[in-house]
Parts: C-alpha cells; structure tokens; sequence
C-alpha cells in the first residue's frame, strides 16, 4: 500500500512521460495539490525509487548537467492501479479510464 | 589642543546651525531643501532598483546543498530549484520566492538523511507487527 503523495508523485511521473524531471513531475503534482511541497516530492521521488516503483537515469539537459530522470516501472504502475481502484471501491465510484491511463 | 578641538567640535556645527536657522525663513532655502529631499529620494529609489536589479541576476547559491548532498543529487536539485523559481516568482513574488527556494533546500536536504531512518522504522515496523522478516 502507498501513500497520498506517493500516489499522487506516481501518477504526475505517470503523466509526465518516460524519463521526467522532478520540477516536471513537481509542476503536475502542483497543479492537483498546490500545498505539495518540491522538497517532499523530491524525497518522495527517491523513496519511490527504492520500492522500485520509478527507475532513474541520469541526462544531460541544455546547459549540459547532469540531471536524474524518472520513469515509472511496471511496479509502479501495478501499485498504483491498485491505490487508485481502493480509492475508487471506498468512494463508490467506478474507476473508469483508469484501464486506459495504465496501458 | 583640547581647547581647539572642542572649539572645532562645537563652534563649526554651532556656526552651521545658525546659519542654516538664519536662512531658514527665506523662500530660497525651502526651495533648496525641497530638492535636496527630492535628489535624496531619487538617489534613493535609483539604488535600490538597481540593487534589486543585481539580485535578480545574481545566480542562485548552492552551497549548502554541495556541502551536505552527494554530487549527482546536489547538482539535479540545484537545477530543478533553477527551474522551479520563475514559477514561484511569479506566484509569490521576488522575495517570497528565495524565502521558499531555501526551505525546500533545507527539505531535500533533510529528506535525504532522513529516508534511511524512516527506512529502518518501516523495517522495525514490519519487524513487529510480523509481516516480513530481516533481508
């Protein structure tokens, strides 16, 4: 079982593509979340990728640093379906579009 | 010499003061204090504009994060509160922005020593509640 903002970090990683940044990842949780904080999503990131849930590659971007990238994994996506479908299952509602988004 | 410094000390403002008392009720002096205020206020406006100009360009400090971070980690975040600033900027304001920019450093700093004692504690966790075992 996953957190709130694990949740919510996995699905802006999910959104945001293959390979994201954290402020890219950052900026999708803000706009759903807007007290999240960089500091904890960036930690977060870090715990996910512990759990395997992201994998993490380094790139270089236009200035030519070294940045971390995240990918969400297969895992991460298993967990989060399940996250999203309990919350789905509490709050009566069904989890439509949620197939879609997870393929 | 004592005598002549104090004469010096107290007669030179003595002497201005009266002067400036003297002049005080022409039309010219006021005049002349009205645009010595108004240069000062101008002078004063010109400077910190400018100040304010520099800070704005003056690229952001990465010190604490260099020292306490390892190098991969320090240079992404570094970079993502590079790119993260305008948006908070626009958001907050100037001020505010930087104020914001150094708790979050404090933040990831903090989260990154801080993840392998909340670590341990999901272990121990796990431990004692008897859903998994030491790895």
């Amino acid at each position: 079982m996953i957190g709130k903002l694990e949740e919510l970090t996995l699905l802006a990683c999910l959104r945001a593509g293959r390979e994201a940044l954290a402020s890219e990842i950052y900026v999708r949780v803000a706009e759903g979340q807007t007290k999240a904080a960089f500091g904890a999503v960036y930690t977060t990131l870090t715990r996910l990728k512990d759990k395997k849930f992201v994998s993490e590659t380094s790139i270089a971007d236009n200035a030519g640093r070294s940045r971390r990238a995240f990918s969400i994994t297969g895992q991460g996506k298993s967990a989060l379906a399940e996250a999203l479908e309990a919350s789905a299952k509490i709050g009566g509602w069904a989890a439509e579009g949620l197939n879609g988004l997870l393929a | 010499m004592v005598f002549w410094l104090s004469v010096a000390s107290f007669g030179i403002p003595l002497f201005f003061g009266l002067a400036l008392i003297s002049r005080a009720r022409t039309r010219k002096f006021i005049e002349d204090l009205a645009n010595l205020c108004f240069s000062l206020a101008a002078y004063c406006a010109f400077k910190s504009q400018r100040s304010g100009a520099r800070r704005l360009s003056r690229p952001t400090r990465s010190f604490l994060l260099d020292l306490l971070l390892p190098i991969n980690i320090a240079r992404d975040a570094q970079a993502n509160l590079e790119e993260l600033m305008p948006i908070w900027e626009t958001e907050h304001g100037h001020r505010r922005a930087r104020l914001i920019r150094r708790v979050q450093t404090l933040r990831i700093v903090i989260g990154h020593y801080g993840l392998p004692v909340l670590r341990l504690m999901e272990k121990l966790l796990k431990i004692v509640s008897g859903r998994g075992s030491v790895e």
